[in-house]
């Protein structure tokens, strides 16, 4: 009879104790939150990227125009890589925008192992409502996040709820002690993304992220491998209604001194059209690594397309100030100046 | 006739008495018993319970009566009763094989009806209760009896509805006192905080009945004083004029001891030529001790124990009215130029109704202090430790003249960092600013101990927490927990006029259940005042 009494007492306590007052749901949401890669984390900063760098970037308008650099102009071909790298944060990692501005409000939906948020219209995206969920595996460890659209047309009609599809998606298992940091893959859908806009988005990019510390780099890292097929996004046909889709592959690494390579191969119109009777895209490979100071150099392959057979190799390197020290190519496009020795970096195997 | 049988015993009484028996030559055993229920025909007594204990103080201090011989019952069905009336008859035959010569006490206050004592729904019969005094083996058996009808006791050889001198011859036999006779009602009243009876029995045994001044009170003295002070108190009263009756089957000689004045730590000495009526008020534990009609050319003595009494005479116009505190052996002899003139409407002490008057009030109090939960993660973490202000409507005298309702508001908040700390290891500081409110009802239990006023009791609160984050959350709603938070509460507080300053400290239990369910445990410590109107 006691007991009883003491189970209605708390039973009766229980039931008028309510309310949303909890570290352990701010816990929840903030593991949530902080598993979701940011984009700070997967940018591509060759060697420094100031805004001057960025600056000279934009002024450049094709690769033929910067060969011709001299000794202590900036050098032509740290300006390409950082043209690239702008275009991969640029045309990739937007899509992280728009994810950061959704986790900044509270989840619509707590559920065990998920949150959702959204959906939401889109001012940008008239025709389409996206809403992010993520899912939580704890034995894995890993997060899966999905940034996903369906017609806005739907609403209220069980197409609506049917027709989500997933734009940008992909998992990470988050580094212990950090945010935001982890190793994991993104795949940016542009075609889903933008299938009820009619904007010529296609393709896809995936990338698989490392930004986790490890023994070389306690401090942290950035690790990518980043595969474009066909890739077209809406904001590339805004910028230039002539873009083609992107066919490339990159892989990028910044270590914790800042030291760091990056890879490219992609095809390209190295004349950008200009001639009519130019217009096959060659294939370029372009290497560049730079030290913790930010001299450093790039080593190119330029071979296809309109060239026929020729392939052309091509070296620069720079100093700290990403000033020319030394270049050489091999069919002497440009007089070759300076000395290998004066490379802080060997020549790329 | 009446008046000139109680003319006639006045003064006989007036001289010493013959042969007494001092009562240490008893050994004294008492039972003594108390039903505030008669069942569902009778309304509940208020005082029969009150007045039992006061029996049983009065007998221990003045009667050389002690708890191992001493049995309370307060409230007892029939079966309570029969055992421990065996087991007396038990006690008091062990001492008289040891070769003592005693004395057997027996008080009941409560209802009675058609020869039955009713015990809440039980009776047992007043013969069960005649022959369990018959058959016991003490040498004297005397019995009070404080209910209605209870004259139905006396209805036996010997027996008499009025008052009489009794020639008692030795100390061998039994004699039984009633409230009142076979066909009258007793009466008890919120002015004197008892039974008339009663209170009138303890008075006489405290020393107004004696009427010798020898410092003995006899059980005659004390007879006779409460017959007279009941018939002329209840006379013209709603219900009737009560009668209390003397039975008696005695034989030999000698006059019965029940108190002696000499014997406690304190004593109240009223000189010849004080004159009135004094009441004697026990502040601590808010009851009438004693009255006294003092008469010019006589000393009076009242025993009380060492305590804070409030002392009153009334007039035609006004009030004398004193606080004494009085300590060990401390004989006060009171004059009236010792007390101060008061008002009517000022009368501390104006019977229990207008002590009830007096604690029927609203106490109104500002109070400031501090609210934190004892597991340290906690108050870090999750509620934290708050500065408090709060307001308190206490109603006293609406539960009983000792046990006060309280409603009360707290209000506080203030602003924190809470870490939080992620399974992976990471720890993220989160601002809060956060607010606290506790409404809250409670029961106080108060103990009065001269200015002091000792209270504790059982609450009951209504928590609600709430909080608004910091970045990186600042677009997360507000937090809000609500639950109702059993606790108690103790204090202390010290009254000044009408103002009361405290200190109150008070324990809750909480029961969380968002996100995970704990049971909590959270105290606050408060200072304030109370105005009390």
């Amino acid at each position: 009879m006691k007991s009883l009494r003491w189970l209605v007492l708390g039973a009766l306590l229980a039931a008028t104790a309510c309310g949303d007052y909890s570290n352990e749901l701010l816990k929840e949401d903030l593991e949530y939150l902080y598993a979701v890669p940011a984009r700070a984390a997967l940018e591509v900063r060759v060697a420094e990227l100031q805004a001057r760098n960025i600056e000279l970037a934009h002024e450049s308008s094709g690769l033929e125009q910067r060969t011709d650099a001299v000794l202590g102009e900036t050098a032509s071909w740290y300006i390409v890589s950082l043209l690239v790298s702008l275009d991969v944060n640029l045309n990739v990692l937007g899509f992280l925008d728009l994810v950061d501005t959704i986790t900044g409000f509270p989840p619509t939906a707590r559920n065990s192992g998920s949150r959702q948020w959204g959906p939401w219209p889109s001012e940008e995206s008239p025709h389409t409502d996206f809403r992010f969920i993520m899912s939580r595996d704890r034995t894995l460890g890993q997060f899966d996040f999905s940034l996903q659209t369906t017609a806005a047309a739907a609403r209220n009609t069980p197409a609506y709820d049917e027709g989500w599809a997933g734009c940008l998606y992909g998992n990470v298992v988050p580094t212990d002690g950090s945010v935001r940091r982890g190793t994991g893959n993104l795949t940016a859908d542009a075609a889903t993304c933008d299938r009820f806009e009619a904007s010529g988005a296609s393709g896809q990019a995936s990338i698989g992220f490392d930004t986790a510390p490890d023994e070389q780099n306690p401090q942290g890292k950035t690790s990518l491998q980043i595969h474009f097929e066909n890739f077209l996004t809406r904001g590339m046909i805004d910028k230039d209604p002539n873009s083609r889709p992107m066919q490339a592959d990159y892989q990028y690494l910044e270590r914790g001194d800042l030291s760091g390579s990056f890879d490219f191969d992609t095809w390209g119109d190295l004349d950008n059209g200009e001639n009519p009777n130019q217009l096959a895209q060659e294939h370029i490979v372009i290497k560049t690594r730079w030290d913790h100071t930010g001299a450093g150099r790039a080593d190119s392959t330029i071979s296809g397309g309109d060239l026929g057979a020729l392939v052309i190799e091509l070296h620069e390197c720079w100093n700290p100030e990403k000033k020319r020290v030394y270049y050489q190519d091999s069919h002497n496009l440009a007089p070759t100046e300076g000395l290998p020795s004066d490379c802080a970096l060997p020549e790329s195997e | 006739m009446t008046t000139l049988l109680t003319l006639g015993l006045l003064w006989t009484l007036g001289a010493p008495a013959q042969g007494a028996l001092p009562p240490g030559e008893f050994t004294p055993f008492a039972l003594l018993v108390a039903s505030n229920e008669g069942g569902p025909d009778f309304a509940s007594l208020r005082y029969a319970h009150r007045d039992a204990e006061r029996v049983r103080d009065v007998f221990h201090e003045l009667g050389a009566l002690a708890d191992p011989r001493t049995q309370v019952l307060l409230g007892p069905d029939s079966d309570d009763l029969r055992q421990a009336m065996q087991a007396m008859h038990n006690d008091v035959q062990k001492a008289k094989t040891a070769g003592q010569t005693v004395l057997l006490l027996f008080y009941y206050s409560g209802h009675a009806k058609d020869g039955q004592l009713l015990l809440g729904d039980e009776s047992l019969a007043m013969d069960e209760i005649k022959r369990w005094l018959g058959q016991s083996p003490a040498d004297l058996r005397v019995a009070f009896v404080d209910a209605c009808q209870a004259g139905e006791f006396t209805r036996m050889k010997g027996g008499s509805l009025a008052p009489s001198i009794v020639k008692v011859e030795n100390t061998q036999g039994q004699i039984i006192v009633t409230s009142s006779s076979a066909t009258e009602g007793s009466q008890e009243s919120d002015e004197i905080g008892g039974s008339f009876f009663t209170h009138y029995l303890v008075s006489g045994l405290r020393g107004a009945a004696d009427h010798s001044q020898d410092g003995l009170v006899s059980l005659r003295e004390v007879y006779d004083y409460t017959y007279h002070q009941v018939v002329a108190r209840t006379t013209g009263s709603r219900g009737g004029t009560q009668h209390p009756t003397y039975g008696y089957q005695m034989a030999g000689r000698g006059n019965i001891i029940l108190t002696r004045l000499s014997t406690p730590s304190c004593r109240i000495s009223f000189p010849a030529d004080l004159e009135g009526e004094y009441l004697i008020y026990d502040q601590q534990k808010q009851v009438i001790v004693a009255e006294l009609s003092k008469k010019s050319g006589k000393n009076s003595t009242i025993a009380v124990e060492s305590g804070i009494y409030a002392i009153k005479k009334r007039r035609s116009t006004d009030l004398l009215l004193g606080e004494f505190v009085l300590v060990d052996g401390q004989n006060l002899e009171l004059r009236d130029q010792d007390l101060l003139s008061v008002a009517y409407e000022n009368d501390i002490t104006k019977g229990l109704v207008a002590i009830r008057k007096k604690t029927r009030y609203i106490g109104y109090s500002l109070r400031f202090g501090s609210q934190a939960f004892f597991d340290k993660p906690t108050r870090e973490e999750l509620f934290y430790t708050v500065a408090q202000a709060g307001l308190q409507i206490e109603f006293f005298g609406v539960v009983s003249d000792w046990v006060s309702l309280t409603f009360d508001v707290l209000l506080g908040g203030g602003s924190n960092t809470t870490t939080v700390r992620l399974d992976n290891g990471f720890d993220q500081r989160v601002e809060a600013a956060f607010f606290r409110a506790e409404f809250g009802s409670g029961l106080h239990f108060h103990y009065q101990l001269g200015n002091f006023d000792l209270f504790a009791g059982p609450r009951l609160s209504f928590l609600l927490a709430v909080r608004s984050l910091g970045p990186p959350l600042e677009l997360w709603p507000t937090q809000s927990f609500g639950t109702l938070s059993p606790g108690i509460t103790a204090g202390c507080a010290y009254h000044l006029g009408d103002f009361d300053f405290f200190l109150e400290s008070r324990v809750h239990y909480l029961y969380y259940n968002i996100g995970s369910n704990a049971s909590m445990g959270y105290g606050g410590i408060y200072l304030g005042f109370s105005y009390r109107s």
